[in-house]
This record gives C-alpha cells, sequence and structure tokens, in this order.
C-alpha cells in the first residue's frame, strides 16, 4: 500500500521534481509573468546574479547522490545543519584560522570527508577550518536550495522524515562541528584578542547544539514509550470495563424496581381499605 | 349544638395536620448560573508538567466505614432519630452512586473547555483512619501529580426518607442537591488556605483540610522533602464534623478572587426535563441532565478561577514533590529563578516525563468515564433515576391530591361551622341536615387526605426499601471498575516511571549547584533558625530554594525563592501566619526584608501592590509599579 501511494506521489510530482532538482527557490525568482491563453503559463525570468550563484550551487553539490534520496537528503540536512546558526563573527575567525582557503568550487562531498578525517584534524587543524569555512559558506549562500530540496525530497519520500533517522543525520552534523571546534583549540583560537570571543561562542553554540540533539533522542525514545504505554493501557482498560459491565446483573434493578411498585400498590389497597374502615366507624355514630 | 362545633373543629384541625404537603419543587436555574464572571480570552493552559483541574469525588464506603459514615451522616443531618431506619440507610448510599455519576457531568464540562489532559477524576473511598475517624483516599494516582485546583462533588441530603417531599436538600428523582468545594494549593490563596468556593456547610471543613495541609506540607520541608499531600474529601471532613475551622467567606459572586472564599448555597436543583425524556432513548448515554442546571456554568466558573490565581504559585510545591521523585537535588531549585543551561536541560527533561505521566493517568480517567457513562452501570443510574422520576412525580400528583382533599376538608368544615353558628340553639331540620352533610364531606376529605399522605410516604419508602440490593450491585461494580482500573494502571505506571527514570538517569550531566538542607535566618544571625531546603553555602541558604520557620508562640514562616547569607534576598514569596491568619507578600527582598513593589493579599481584600522599604509598608505603590516577583505570569500594576 505504502509502495503504491509512493508511486503515484512520484508520478503526480514528476514534473514539480524535475524544476525542483534544480533547486529554484522562489525568493530567487523575478516576478512571475503570467500568460494568458487555454492553459495558463507562468514564465520565469532569472538576473543574472540568481543564475551565477544557481549555477555555483550546483557545481559545488554535483557529487551528492543523485539517485538515492535517502542519501541526498542526508548530505542536505547534514550541510543545513552544520551551517545553522553560525554568524559573521565566527565565519571570520574560522576564515581567519582556515588557511590556506578552499577553492569556491571544491565539491562538498569531498569537503565533508575532509573534516571528518581524524588524520587531517591532528596533522593539519587550519585545513579542517578551511573545509569547515567552504561547508558553512556553502550552506549559507545556497540555503534556499538546500531547503528547497530537503523539502521536496521529505515530499517525495516521507518515510525521510522519520525522526531517529534525522537524529542520526544532525548527530553526525554535529561531529563535524567539533571536528571544527577541536580544530580551533588546536590552533589556539579561543586565546586569540580579536577572534577569541567569536570561538568561545562557537563552542557555546556546540554545546546548544549536543543539548538540542540529546533532547530530542529523548524525546524521540519517551515519544516511543510514551505511545506504547498510552496504547496498551488503554486497551486493557477497555478490555477490563467491557467484562466487568457484561459481568453486571442487568435484571436486578428492574426487579427492585418492580418489587417497590408492587409493594406501593398493595399498600395503596391496604391505605384504601383501611379508609373505608375509618369512615365507616366515623360515620357509624350517625 | 356546641358539641356539634367542637366536633367540627377537631376534625378541621385533623384536616389541617394531614395538612397542605409539598410538592418537593426545586429551582430550575442554580445561583451558579447567575452574576456570571468574565471568562479568560485565553484558555488557561497547565503549568509545565501538572493538571489543572481534579475532579473528586466518594466513589464508595469502605465496608468496615460503612456504619460510622452513616451514624456520623445522620447526625450531622440532625436526622439521629431516624438513624434505625434502614430506608434512611439506603437514601443515603444512593448518595455515593449519585455523587459517582454526577461527577462525570462536571469532568465532561471541564474537558471539553480545557487542554487535552489537563482534566483528571479522583475517585475516593471514604474509610477510616488509623484513629477509627472518617475519612476519605484517593482510588487512583491522579493525585500524585501536581495540579492547580481540586474540585470536591457530592450530592448532600435531609437523610429522613419522610423529608424527600419537604427538606431543602433532596436528592431524589429529577432533583439533585450538589455540595462543592473548590480548592488550590494553600499557597496560591493563604488567607483562605486555598478555598475559593465552598458549599455552605463545607467551607469550614475545606478551610481546616488547606490548614492541616499546610501543617504537613511545612512539617515535610522541615524533614527536607517536598509532599504533595491530599486532603481528604472536604464532605467527609464536614460528616466527621473533623477540623472545621471559619474563614472569611462572601456569597458566590461574579467578581475576580478577593481572598475570600464564596459560599454556594445549598439548593436542590431540578434536572433538565428535556435530557431526562432523552435518558430513556437509544442515545441516553450522551444525555446530562445536569449540565443545564449547574455543571455547564460551575465549569466556566472554575475556569475564571484558573484565570484569577497565579497557576505557578498553586502547582510549586506539588511539582517540587514530583521532580523530588526523579530528581532530589533539582527540586528545591525549582522555587528559584535558575537560568544556569545545566539547571534548564534537567527541568526541560522532568517536565517532558511529568507530561507523559500526565497523558498516561489523564487515560486512565477516560475510561473511567467510559466504563461508568457508557457502561451497564451508567445505564442502571440513568434507569434509576427514571425510576425515582416516576416515583416523585407519583408522590407529587399524591401530594396534590392531598392539598385539594384538604382544601375540601377545612372548606366542608369552615361551612359547617358557619351554619351552625348562625342557627344558634334554635337548630331546625334543614339547618341540621346541611351540618350533617357538611360534616360527612368534611370526614371523608380529611381521612382522603390523610390516606394519601401515608400512601405517598409508603411510595417512597418502598422504593428506598426494594432498590438495596441494585444498590450494592451498583457500588460493587463500581469498586471492580476502579479497582481493576486502578490495579492495571499502577502496575503498568510504576513500571512507565521506572523507565522514565532509567531514560532520565542515561541522559543527565552533573548539576553545578544541588539542593540540600541548611539553616534558614531571615533575621540573621541572632534571630530565630529556621530550616532551608535549597542551595546552602557556609550551612546557611545562599541561592533557590524554600525556607520554613515556625515559632514557639505557633506563628510561622514560609519563604519561596531567592536567599542570600540565610536571609530571603532576591525575588521571593513570603508566606506569614499569626494567629490563625496567614497573608502573603511576593515581590524583591533585601536582606531578610521586602524591599521594593510588593503584591500584599490579605484576607477579606483583593490583592494590592505596594511599596516597601526595608521590610516597611511606605503605602499604595504608583500607578504603574511592577511587581518584580518570582510568577511574572501576574505580575502586578500599582494604583
Amino acid at each position: 500500500m505504502t509502495q503504491r501511494v509512493l508511486t503515484s506521489a512520484l508520478k503526480l510530482t514528476a514534473s514539480a521534481l524535475a524544476v525542483l532538482s534544480l533547486g529554484l527557490p522562489a525568493m530567487a525568482q523575478s516576478a512571475p509573468e503570467r500568460v494568458s491563453g487555454d492553459v495558463e503559463q507562468v514564465r520565469v525570468t532569472l538576473d543574472a546574479e540568481t543564475v551565477a550563484l544557481q549555477q555555483s550551487c550546483l557545481s559545488r553539490m554535483s557529487g551528492f547522490p543523485t539517485n538515492d534520496p535517502s542519501g541526498r537528503y542526508q548530505f542536505f540536512v547534514l550541510t543545513e545543519t552544520v551551517g545553522s546558526n553560525i554568524d559573521a563573527a565566527t565565519l571570520d575567525a574560522m576564515k581567519h584560522f582556515g588557511q590556506p582557503p578552499m577553492p569556491s568550487d571544491v565539491a562538498m562531498v569531498d569537503v565533508i570527508e575532509a573534516i571528518a578525517n581524524p588524520v587531517m584534524l591532528q596533522a593539519q587543524p587550519s585545513a579542517t577550518v578551511a573545509q569547515t569555512v567552504a561547508l558553512v559558506t556553502f550552506a549559507q549562500d545556497c540555503a534556499p536550495y538546500i531547503r528547497g530540496q530537503i523539502d521536496s525530497l521529505a515530499f517525495i519520500e516521507p518515510n525521510l522524515a522519520d525522526p531517529t533517522f534525522n537524529l542520526t543525520i544532525r548527530e553526525d552534523a554535529l561531529y563535524l562541528r567539533q571536528m571544527a571546534g577541536d580544530a580551533l583549540a588546536r590552533l589556539g583560537a579561543h586565546m586569540d584578542p580579536i577572534y577569541g570571543p567569536a570561538v568561545q561562542n562557537y563552542d557555546v553554540s556546540l554545546l546548544g547544539l549536543r543539548n538540542e540533539i540529546e533532547f530530542t533522542a529523548f524525546e524521540t525514545e519517551l515519544d516511543d514509550l510514551e505511545g506504547l504505554y498510552l496504547s496498551d493501557l488503554d486497551t486493557k482498560l477497555a478490555l477490563v470495563n467491557d467484562q466487568i459491565n457484561g459481568e453486571m446483573d442487568r435484571e436486578i434493578l428492574d426487579s427492585s424496581v418492580q418489587i417497590s411498585k408492587d409493594m406501593s400498590e398493595a399498600s395503596e389497597e391496604e391505605s384504601k381499605r383501611r379508609m373505608v374502615e375509618t369512615l365507616f366507624r366515623i360515620l357509624n355514630r350517625y | 349544638m356546641r358539641f356539634l362545633v367542637l366536633w367540627l373543629g377537631l376534625i378541621g384541625c385533623l384536616a389541617f395536620l394531614g395538612g397542605c404537603a409539598s410538592t418537593a419543587g426545586g429551582v430550575n436555574t442554580s445561583t451558579v448560573t447567575q452574576n456570571m464572571p468574565m471568562q479568560p480570552l485565553v484558555t488557561p493552559q497547565p503549568p509545565p508538567g501538572a493538571t489543572l483541574v481534579i475532579v473528586r469525588y466518594p466513589a464508595a464506603v469502605d465496608p468496615d466505614a460503612q456504619d460510622v459514615w452513616q451514624d456520623q451522616y445522620f447526625a450531622t443531618a440532625g436526622r439521629s432519630d431516624v438513624s434505625s431506619n434502614p430506608d434512611a440507610r439506603a437514601y443515603i448510599d444512593v448518595q455515593t452512586i449519585k455523587s459517582s455519576y454526577f461527577a462525570l457531568s462536571l469532568y465532561k464540562e471541564l474537558s471539553r473547555r480545557l487542554p487535552d489532559h489537563s482534566v483528571l477524576l479522583s475517585p475516593h473511598m471514604i474509610k477510616l483512619d488509623g484513629n477509627g475517624r472518617l475519612t476519605s483516599e484517593p482510588m487512583t494516582a491522579a493525585e500524585s501529580l501536581p495540579s492547580v485546583l481540586k474540585v470536591d462533588f457530592a450530592t448532600f441530603i435531609d437523610p429522613n426518607p419522610e423529608r424527600i417531599m419537604r427538606a431543602r436538600n433532596v436528592s431524589f428523582g429529577d432533583l439533585v442537591t450538589p455540595v462543592i468545594a473548590v480548592r488550590a494549593d494553600p499557597r496560591a490563596a493563604p488567607s483562605t488556605q486555598g478555598v475559593l468556593i465552598a458549599s455552605n456547610p463545607l467551607a469550614g471543613a475545606a478551610f481546616g483540610n488547606g490548614a492541616e495541609r499546610t501543617e504537613a506540607s511545612m512539617a515535610a520541608i522541615l524533614n527536607g522533602r517536598f509532599e504533595s499531600d491530599v486532603p481528604p474529601l472536604a464532605l467527609v471532613t464536614y460528616v466527621a464534623r473533623d477540623g472545621e475551622r471559619g474563614l472569611a467567606t462572601e456569597m458566590l459572586n461574579g467578581s475576580p478572587f478577593d481572598n475570600t472564599a464564596q459560599l454556594y448555597p445549598i439548593e436542590a436543583l431540578r434536572l433538565s426535563r428535556y435530557e431526562l425524556n432523552r435518558m430513556n432513548t437509544d442515545d441516553g448515554a450522551n444525555a446530562d441532565p445536569l449540565s443545564a442546571p449547574f455543571s455547564s456554568a460551575f465549569a466556566l466558573r472554575i475556569i475564571a478561577l484558573l484565570d484569577d490565581i497565579n497557576l505557578g504559585k498553586a502547582a510549586m510545591v506539588q511539582r517540587a514533590a514530583a521532580i523530588e521523585n526523579y530528581d532530589p537535588a533539582l527540586a528545591p531549585l525549582s522555587f528559584g529563578g535558575l537560568q544556569t543551561p545545566d539547571y534548564l536541560a534537567r527541568v526541560r527533561y522532568i517536565d517532558r516525563l511529568l507530561d507523559a505521566e500526565r497523558k498516561y493517568l489523564s487515560v486512565q480517567s477516560l475510561r473511567i468515564y467510559d466504563g461508568i457513562q457508557n457502561g451497564e452501570m451508567g445505564a442502571q443510574v440513568r434507569d434509576m433515576l427514571l425510576a425515582e422520576t416516576e416515583i416523585l412525580e407519583q408522590r407529587r400528583e399524591l401530594a396534590r391530591q392531598q392539598n385539594m382533599a384538604t382544601a375540601a376538608a377545612v372548606l366542608a368544615g369552615v361551612a359547617a361551622v358557619g351554619v351552625a353558628a348562625n342557627s344558634g340553639d334554635n337548630v331546625g331540620l334543614d339547618e341540621m341536615l346541611a351540618v350533617n352533610v357538611l360534616t360527612d364531606l368534611t370526614i371523608l376529605a380529611g381521612v382522603q387526605a390523610w390516606q394519601l399522605r401515608e400512601q405517598s410516604m409508603a411510595v417512597g419508602a418502598n422504593y428506598l426499601g426494594a432498590i438495596a440490593p441494585a444498590l450494592d450491585e451498583q457500588i460493587e461494580v463500581q469498586v471492580d471498575l476502579l479497582d481493576s482500573s486502578e490495579t492495571i494502571t499502577a502496575i503498568r505506571f510504576e513500571d512507565l516511571q521506572s523507565k522514565l527514570q532509567t531514560l532520565y538517569n542515561e541522559r543527565q550531566r552533573a548539576l553545578a549547584v544541588e539542593g540540600t538542607s541548611c539553616a534558614y535566618k531571615p533575621q540573621g544571625d541572632g534571630g530565630d533558625i529556621g530550616r532551608w531546603n535549597g542551595v546552602c553555602e557556609n550551612g546557611v541558604a545562599n541561592g533557590p530554594g524554600v525556607g520554613i520557620l515556625k515559632r514557639a508562640d505557633g506563628s510561622s514562616q514560609q519563604y519561596y525563592g531567592e536567599a542570600l547569607n540565610g536571609r530571603p534576598h532576591g525575588r521571593g514569596y513570603m508566606i506569614r501566619e499569626e494567629n490563625g491568619s496567614a497573608w502573603g507578600l511576593e515581590g524583591r527582598f533585601s536582606n531578610g526584608a521586602a524591599d521594593g513593589t510588593m503584591r500584599v493579599s490579605r484576607a477579606g481584600q483583593g490583592d494590592t501592590i505596594r511599596l516597601y522599604s526595608a521590610g516597611v509598608d511606605r503605602g499604595p505603590a504608583p500607578y504603574g509599579a511592577i511587581v518584580d516577583g518570582l510568577f511574572s505570569q501576574q505580575s502586578g500594576v500599582g494604583s
């Protein structure tokens, strides 16, 4: 059933996907021009700067998987998370310590692999920082494209929204950011009179991200536990309710009420009889 | 002839004694529906990890306590003379069933207006405590959760079955006399010990419960613990005549809570005729005859109260007790405004755990509602109500007939006396015949009135006498439902809590500061010394926590908030109790004394915003002054 729904969704969104795979974000488009006719068409024109940025983004993401939605999604979410919440001061500090800088068209797949390489961290921490700068710059420059890709992939493949899967990606992103933090520490960046405060802020943000990821993991596990226990309790209580209600003597109230009615009728008769007797006694004196 | 006049006078007296019967009317519109308070613009949201309302009611009486409960009930109602009447005892038993059934109406009305999982049911078992005194205990774990308001609901009657047709408090057929007590934690309303609204006879009992609860909570804090003490039902305390105390009260009104408990008078409500008729249909389970005359408006009053009182104050100590179950070192820190990342991270986890507990126990409440309302027991209670209503209608008809017969007897008697008096001593044959006919009519009508009265009493007595087995069955089924529900829930709840604890322990990092116990010295060195649960340094209070000081003269001081060198210092909330009267002071403290714009809560008046300097009240705060208190939710503005 799931497979059928997915196939259908793929068919429906095939044309949309063709556009989205180019990563055309709404904000990068000039005002759409509507052409009247039997079939409404929307003609979009792009300015030169947007086209150049688009080309640059496409070039830098060239190594991302194209025939594996899950792998492609993973790379985009990873990139977005690594680039999130890094302010200009922190990026400047990274640029200062990340020498020499990476070429502007470096493929992000290679960058990610390089940051994750512990040997490079030990041997050439400034290169790890430079690679991080390249990744963060890509994440920030191409943010609308990346978000567009994530949304379209999640729409096509709803299973990608799985919290555990996303948590794993965020943990990987935290790992990459920690590598950059370690590299900066090895370079003595925390003590730098100019860039030190920004680097220290970066450490605080790492702590925040770590806490956030841990809490998400906790919540995911708790949600599962909660769902399991709530549904189990609800089912069991419903069963016991049915069982106890089923065992209730349904006749007993009716019998009690009937007995009460019979008794009342009998007392009414008795009362009337006594009234007649009383009247007879009283009136008898006449 | 003189003898005849005397004879007629005697008959008239008899007819009058048979008397005009009451038709047990009741009121169609409750006092709670009149002069309604303003409703909040935004639906109140529960504080983290807490519920908003717990509806408590007597669901069963422990067999060992049955006789004591009934005897005390008779004594409290001033009806010990009928205590040997089995019908009267059955009439008391019926009230347990009705309390259970109609409490569901209030639960439903609150649940449909408040956020999901924020209203719980707490059925109570009436039993004897270790000293043989009447008390009540919750049959489920609902009250182990922090809550803002506890609402006691029950029906209460004059237990003399002969007075069903004319007592002020009747719960029979289409008449219901609710008694209620709405209370918050005493810290939220210190001057009334938490009592916000109470039925006229229950106010003193609810106040007494609150005072006992404060004492127990203070004693626990002095021993280094936080205790979420559960008070017995106010009705049980009232019936037991145990621990009642006087408090400042006013009649039910539409004004916001002004540190005075509002009194709800005793009234027999007439259930909705339309809904009663609906009970007899396939849709009977959805019929709610108490909604229109009472529970819908009462629910709105409770929601208005939620908007009046400070939710954080009401839940803070219970919340600390709940936190303590998972993390004892964290609990005392919850009273201050700590903003350290380690503290905030832990609190976030704990709130999520308490939220899971709340959702879990709310499933139990929903199933209790479902099991009774939609189950066989609900159907039987509805049948019982319909049967009672039929009996009451029958008795009303008999009462009407009795009134007519009485009127006829009196009229005929008066006419006969008139004829006899006009005739003087020279009575002719015509006069004699007329007097005889009128006399016969008087006798006939008078005897008929007596007969109808007897018949009416017999109908009620027969019903109460016959219904006992059905009552036993209903109570037994309800207890089975609640016991099974609680057993199933408790086993799994314990298991869930253990899993939650593991989940929590696995993920916690060290706390930079931890709550412990040390000295609380509000007056500094040389003054009285109390106990502090919170952050300590050099053996004295130094950071957020709770301080308790009890003096030999019986006066006491509670302080919740920040401290420095053993004294209140920073944002805090202090409750002072002297001569049995408590009042609250909230705002900033400096070296043990109120200092700045303070919110003052005193009995009999609304909260006032005053300016304090070094502990001295300097008068009303200027307009626009803000109270920088622990509970930012309701910061006050000076006038």
